[in-house]
Order: C-alpha cells, then sequence, then structure tokens
C-alpha cells in the first residue's frame, strides 16, 4: 500500500500548525476589530488538502487555509446605505424643523398665581401681542378722548409689529444658517468622495499586487460610502475590478466617485450650494459640470433636508413668489395692515379729521405703525363721525374687524399649526426611521459582526488543533529515531 | 438570529437612549407644569388650546370692557336718580303753591326752585373722571351754558360698550335740548314737547313774579311731564346697569371654565405624570440590570475560572 511516508507525515503535520496558526491569527484579528466601525468578521476557509488515492483506497495530506474572507452580506449593505440616507434626512429634519419652531417663538408657558393652587396659561408672544391689541382698541372704543387708551392701542400696535419683525428675522437666520450648513455638507461630500475614490485605487492596486481581496480596504470604503449616503442619496454601483462608482439618486448623470476619480476629477462632478433669499428657491444646489440642479435636488440625506426646510418649510418672501413659512408670515402681516387701515380710514380722529394709513410696511419684515400715529395717537381713528371726540364706535369697528378677520388671528394659528404639524411628523419619521436603521443594524451584525463567544470557542478549537499537530509532529519525530536508532 | 457580542451593547445603548429621552420629557413637564410647550408637542392639542387662549383673552377684553361699563352706568343712573329726586321736589314746591299765598311766599318758594335749577345745571353739566362731559352726547361739550340755557351745540349721540360678542350695552345717555334743531335727551322729549328745564325755569319766574294761577296750572303739568321723562331715563339707566352686571357674571363664569379647559389642555397632570416617572425610573433600572447583567456573560469568565480553579 502506498503511504506518505516519515517525510510526507511531517509535513502535513507542519502544513497543519501552519493551517491552525493562520486560522488562530484571523480570530485575533476579529477580536481586535470588534468595535471598528464597518468592520466584517473574517473567516479562515479551511479545506482538506490533496488526497491521493490507489487502488486500496484514498489518503489524505493534511489541511490548508484556501482563503480569508470577509462575511458579509451586499443586501444588508444595500438596505443599510437607503436606511443610512433615509436617517439622515429624517434626523436633520427633526432637528431643523424644531429650530424653525422654536425661531416662530410660540411656546406655552404657565405662571402659577398666588397661594400656587392655580396657574394661568399663556400663548407665544405673536398671539398675546394679538390679543393684547384687540383689546386696546376696545378699551379705546370705551374711552376714546383718552390719551392713555390712544397711547396703549399705539404701543400695543407697536410690539405685534416688533414681535413679527423678530420672528421673520429669526426665521430667516435659520434659513441662512440652514445654507451655511449645506455648504459645509457638500464640503464633506466632496471630500468624501476623494476618499472613496482613493480607495477605490487601492483596491485595485492590492488586488493586482496580492491576486486576493482587500477585505480591509472595502470595509473602510463602504463606512465612508454609509456616511456619504447619510449626507445625499446616492446610488452605488459595483465595477467588475472591485472598485464602485457613486452618484446622484435624484440625478445619476452627476456621478461623483467613478474608479479612482472623485470629486470633481476626470469625469465626476463635485457639488457647492448657493444661496439667494429672495429667490423663489433660496437654497440651489449645483454639480461643477452640470450646473445647478433641479429644485428638490437632491432630496434624500441631511442635504436633501436642508433644501427642504429651506426652499419648502421656510421658502422666498410673498413678494418673491414664495409659498412657505416667511410667505404666510407675510401674508397675515399684510391682512393686518390693510384690515386696519381700511378700518382706520373709514373713522375720524380726535380732531375730526379722517384717519389715514395705521400701519406701514410691506410684510412681516417691516410692518411698523404708521410715524404719525406713533408721534401723535390722536390721530388714531377712534370716532365714527367727525366732530365727535367722544364717539368711539369706529374703534369698536376696528377691534371687531381684527377680532372675527380669520386672516388674522386664526391665520396665524394655523401657520403655527402648520409648523407644529411639519415638526411632529419630523420627530415620529426620525423614530421610525432609528427604529428601520437600527434593526438592519441589527441584522447586518448578525452576520458580520464579532462574537466573543464564537472566537474564544473557535480559538480554544484551532488551539487545541495546534497542540495535537504538534504532538503528531512530536510521533513522527520519535518514529524517526526508533527508525534510525533501532536499525543502526 | 445570530447574536453578536455588540448587539448587547447596542441594545444597552439604544433602550439606554430611548428612555432617557423619556424620563427628560417627563422631568420637563413636571418641572415646568406643562405637558405642552411647543406646539409640535401635540399639534392637535395646541390648535385647540390655541383657539382657547384667544377665547380666554377675548373674555378678559371683555371683562375690562364690562368694569369701564359699570362705571358709565352707575354714573347714568346715580344722575338720573338724583334728577328725579329734584325734579319730584320742584314738583312737591309747586304743589304746595295755594292761590291765597302772599307775593312773599310765593318768592321763598322761586329762590328754593331757583337753587333747584341750580343743582340740576350741575348734575347735567357733570364731568367723568377723564374730564369729559357726561351728558353733552360725543361732542364733549357743556349742555346747559353758564347763562342757564341749552347748549345747542351739544348732540343726542350717545355711545355703547361692547361686553359680550355682539352684545353693545348702551353707556352713555345724551342731556338733549329744545334746539333749534331739537335733541331728544333727558332734558327734552320733542314728541311730548317735555322740556325740563323749561318747564323748571318757567316755574321759577311764575313763583317769582306770583302768578298762582299759572303755578298751579300749567307748570305743574309740566314739572308732572318732565318728572315722568327723568323717570323713562332712571329706568333705562338702571335697565343698562343691570344687563352689564349680568354680563360681568357671565363674563366670569365663561373665564373661568375657559381658562379650566385651557389649563387641563395644556398643563401636566402631576398625580399621572409622577407614577409615570416611577414607571419609567423602574423600567430604566431594570433595563441598566439586564444590560450589565447580560453584557458581563461571556465563555472569558469561564475560562478564567477554569484556569484559577
Amino acid at each position: 500500500m502506498y503511504s506518505l511516508g516519515l517525510n510526507g507525515s511531517l509535513y502535513m503535520g507542519a502544513k497543519s500548525l501552519n493551517t491552525q496558526q493562520l486560522a488562530i491569527q484571523t480570530i485575533g484579528n476579529n477580536l481586535s476589530n470588534i468595535n471598528t466601525p464597518g468592520y466584517a468578521r473574517e473567516r479562515a476557509n479551511l479545506v482538506e488538502s490533496e488526497v491521493l488515492t490507489n487502488g486500496e483506497g484514498a489518503i489524505g495530506t493534511g489541511s490548508s487555509v484556501s482563503s480569508i474572507e470577509s462575511v458579509r452580506s451586499s443586501l444588508l449593505d444595500g438596505m443599510v446605505q437607503q436606511s443610512l440616507g433615509a436617517q439622515g434626512y429624517a434626523d436633520d429634519q427633526s432637528n431643523l424643523t424644531a429650530t424653525v419652531q422654536t425661531a416662530l417663538g410660540e411656546t406655552f408657558s404657565s405662571t402659577a398665581s398666588s397661594g400656587g393652587t392655580a396657574s394661568t396659561t399663556s400663548a407665544g408672544a405673536i398671539q398675546t401681542a394679538m390679543s393684547t391689541f384687540f383689546g386696546a382698541l376696545q378699551s379705546l372704543a370705551a374711552s376714546p378722548s383718552s390719551s392713555t387708551a390712544r397711547q396703549d392701542v399705539t404701543q400695543d400696535a407697536s410690539s405685534l409689529a416688533t414681535e413679527l419683525n423678530n420672528a421673520y428675522t429669526r426665521i430667516q437666520q435659520v434659513q441662512s444658517g440652514t445654507a451655511t450648513d449645506a455648504s459645509s455638507i457638500t464640503d464633506q461630500i466632496n471630500q468624501l468622495s476623494k476618499t472613496i475614490a482613493s480607495l477605490n485605487q487601492q483596491i485595485i492596486q492590492v488586488q493586482s499586487a496580492s491576486g486576493g481581496t482587500a477585505d480591509s480596504l472595502v470595509d473602510t470604503r463602504t463606512a465612508d460610502l454609509e456616511q456619504l449616503s447619510s449626507l445625499v442619496n446616492v446610488t452605488s454601483t459595483t465595477q467588475g475590478n472591485g472598485t464602485i462608482t457613486v452618484a446622484l439618486a435624484d440625478a445619476p448623470s452627476v456621478t461623483l466617485v467613478d474608479g479612482d476619480n472623485g470629486g470633481g476629477a476626470g469625469s465626476t462632478q463635485s457639488l457647492s450650494v448657493s444661496f439667494n433669499p429672495t429667490s423663489t428657491t433660496p437654497l440651489t444646489v449645483s454639480a461643477s459640470t452640470t450646473g445647478a440642479l433641479g429644485a428638490g435636488i437632491p432630496s434624500g440625506g441631511s442635504l436633501g433636508s436642508h433644501l427642504e426646510t429651506a426652499n419648502v418649510q421656510i421658502g422666498a418672501p410673498a413678494a418673491n413668489g414664495g409659498t412657505g413659512l416667511l410667505a404666510q408670515l407675510d401674508t397675515v402681516a399684510n391682512s393686518l395692515k390693510s384690515q386696519m387701515n381700511t378700518a382706520n380710514a373709514a373713522g375720524y380722529d380726535l380732531q375730526g379729521n379722517a384717519g389715514g394709513a395705521f400701519f406701514t410696511g410691506t410684510g412681516a419684515a417691516n410692518l411698523a405703525v404708521s410715524a404719525a400715529i406713533k408721534a401723535n395717537p390722536s390721530l388714531i381713528a377712534a370716532a365714527g363721525a367727525t366732530g365727535a371726540p367722544l364717539d368711539g364706535s369706529n374703534a369698536q369697528n376696528m377691534a371687531d374687524t381684527l377680532q372675527n378677520s380669520s386672516a388674522v388671528l386664526p391665520a396665524f394659528q394655523n401657520i403655527v399649526t402648520g409648523v407644529a404639524n411639519t415638526a411632529s411628523n419630523a420627530a415620529t419619521n426620525q423614530t421610525t426611521q432609528d427604529g428601520v436603521t437600527s434593526q438592519l443594524q441589527t441584522q447586518r451584525q448578525s452576520v458580520s459582526g464579532v462574537s466573543v463567544d464564537e472566537e474564544m470557542t473557535n480559538l480554544i478549537s484551532f488551539q487545541q488543533a495546534y497542540s495535537a499537530s504538534a504532538r503528531f509532529i512530536t510521533t513522527i519525530s520519535s518514529l524517526y529515531n526508533t527508525l534510525v536508532n533501532e536499525t543502526q | 438570529m445570530r447574536v453578536t457580542s455588540n448587539s448587547y451593547t447596542n441594545l444597552v445603548l439604544s433602550s439606554s437612549q430611548s428612555e432617557q429621552q423619556q424620563l427628560a420629557l417627563l422631568q420637563n413637564q413636571i418641572s415646568t407644569g406643562n405637558a405642552i410647550q411647543n406646539p409640535s408637542d401635540n399639534p392637535g392639542i395646541y390648535g385647540k388650546a390655541a383657539q382657547d387662549q384667544a377665547v380666554l383673552a377675548q373674555l378678559n377684553n371683555y371683562t375690562q370692557a364690562a368694569t369701564t361699563a359699570t362705571t358709565a352706568t352707575q354714573q347714568n343712573n346715580t344722575a338720573m336718580t338724583s334728577l328725579h329726586q329734584i325734579v319730584a321736589q320742584a314738583g312737591e314746591y309747586l304743589a304746595s303753591v295755594t292761590s291765597n299765598m302772599t307775593p312773599s311766599q310765593m318768592q321763598n318758594l322761586g329762590t328754593q326752585m331757583s337753587d333747584l335749577v341750580n343743582e340740576m345745571t350741575s348734575i347735567v353739566n357733570q364731568k367723568g373722571s377723564d374730564g369729559n362731559y357726561l351728558f353733552g352726547g360725543t361732542a364733549n361739550q357743556a349742555p346747559i351754558t353758564s347763562a342757564g340755557n341749552y347748549n345747542t351745540n351739544t348732540n343726542g349721540t350717545t355711545s355703547s360698550i361692547e361686553v359680550e360678542q355682539g352684545t353693545p350695552v348702551q353707556t352713555s345717555i345724551a342731556a338733549g335740548h329744545a334746539g333749534p334743531p331739537a335733541v331728544d335727551g333727558f332734558m327734552y322729549d320733542s314728541a311730548s314737547g317735555t322740556d325740563v328745564l323749561g318747564a323748571l325755569k318757567q316755574a321759577v319766574t311764575d313763583l317769582n313774579s306770583g302768578n298762582a294761577t299759572a303755578v298751579m296750572g300749567t307748570d305743574v303739568t309740566a314739572v308732572d311731564n318732565a318728572l315722568n321723562l327723568v323717570s323713562t331715563y332712571v329706568g333705562s339707566t338702571a335697565a343698562n346697569m343691570s344687563a352689564v352686571s349680568l354680563a360681568t357674571t357671565r363674563l366670569s363664569a365663561q373665564s373661568t371654565t375657559q381658562s379650566n379647559t385651557l389649563n387641563n389642555l395644556v398643563q401636566t397632570n402631576l398625580p399621572a405624570a409622577s407614577v409615570q416617572l416611577q414607571q419609567l425610573e423602574n423600567q430604566y433600572q431594570a433595563s441598566l440590570e439586564a444590560g450589565t447583567r447580560v453584557m458581563n456573560l461571556s465563555i472569558l469568565n469561564y475560562i478564567g475560572s477554569v484556569t484559577s480553579s
């Protein structure tokens, strides 16, 4: 019968030691990278070595490591990548809409009354200012010749105008802050595109040099691609040479990474943003070759969220054709101005002259009480007839008109409720998306994650196999000794 | 599903984050006393609460208007009651005149009657706390001139204050005058030709001239008519006063109800929140306890214990 012989057996034992050692090294690498983001556990694939056969049967020649591979699920990788894009959008929407709501300044507060047994609830600044102004007009109707009542109307109207001015300014600041953030995001996108392109290049080099796979580089690239996906919704395609091509999901012709080119090099494009608060679409994203992308592109990731907030939720002023929050505030301010001015013009002031404009301005940004009335509140046309200083019927008409107008207080309440719904939905969406991403990451972790118990068990197993192989070599060595010494 | 070492860590982190968010929310609700602070906390409730808040503010405005209206209607009623007493007194003076009174006795009555006219002028020309004439209409002028005649520059326009939605209450009354053109008020009524000032002044003239026949005839009738006219205003001002009082009571009740509704909507239910806080505390502690126990479990511990033994 054919056998390996003592030399062959020794060689088989040495090969086994090498195999177990490689497997133990793989375990060591897994344990070392247990907390490394993007790392996928590696597995040493052991195979039986060549089998020698003759007429009496087959005899093995030991074992070897055929490959060391990363345990990955491309399906789960893709789903996590997409989910992170949605997550980036949801996270930023939640934060940005909450910021917009804060800027609007309408929050409830409670003040404990004496004794602490009851408390008074008050609404936000603008709503309170509106109610106070309506009340002042009503008081003027009861005391039309009172200089105090006239002063109150002027001051309360000024306070209301100032609150609207301030809210408008705060929201504009949020919008410009969003544009600044978006610029920073495009910088990150361009940088990540370059990094991914560089990794593509390194992967090609490693693979062509060793003929194997560059798992650790792929892990790093996967982590970077996921980070890119959370910034902007992209699609990635793996090429035959192991590189990936990355393009905007909403504009496939805009390639961010192509082979070893990225961030504007070669055929790829870099992104930038431009901000013009008076444009119908204040915040736009441009690609270096394609130019300005369409409204709402990109639609996902942090960048998409910033576009949504700047262009849709806040938008342009009414005068510039906007329909967002700024335009809605303009509409309320202009309704307040036109109704109050019409009502004031219908009456007569304390001197018996017909009333003039009460409010001035072109929108919420610059609404103000007319300088003439501010300087001389007797010009408020409280009377319904000339020469009747004790007639407050027109002041009552003003109070009734504003109080019953759906275009003033209820319209403003609708704005606040609209912002509230957007912020609430964004928070809910964020929670949902958190759950989805977390679940997908858990699923991926179950495939690619490192388990200490599993690795330790394998370690013991390979350690024992190593010991056994070493014993096998000792035995063969002993056989050698016997053969050499006993035959002398 | 395969469970890895980081699965435990991730689970502890995510559940801890979720529970801490709930704890922070609850802590905020308890410390501020408001279940809803930002509109997005509950847009539906916020919308309702904002409307309630606006209604409450409107009720407060009406309550302030009612306070002003109360003062005005009380002033009017007090003035009309005093005027009624003066005219009634004048009627009593005239009723005491007989045909066999001496001219001196008649002149004495004329002097007393003249004092009543002065008192009446003082009442009709009185000003409010804001310095405006109460009964000159909207013209802000004294209804009776220093010469004792009607001031024809006054008007009969009265004011009203809205004390409830769509419910104005008349808060001023006009004295009126004989004109020309005549203006109706509590001193003059063109329909009946009643002239309060004219009646009393004519009686003074007739008493001073000793014209007992005129006094007992036309003067008594004229003063009676004047008394009737003033009585009408006593009644109407009392009715206005009563209307304001009723409105004030209703406003107070509505404000209380509205305020309670708003507070119930917006404010934290402290007992419920405290119980919820306790539950969350327990849940959080249990979660940390379970996480700590599970994360410590590893084959490494057994290897360690086997090696040491």
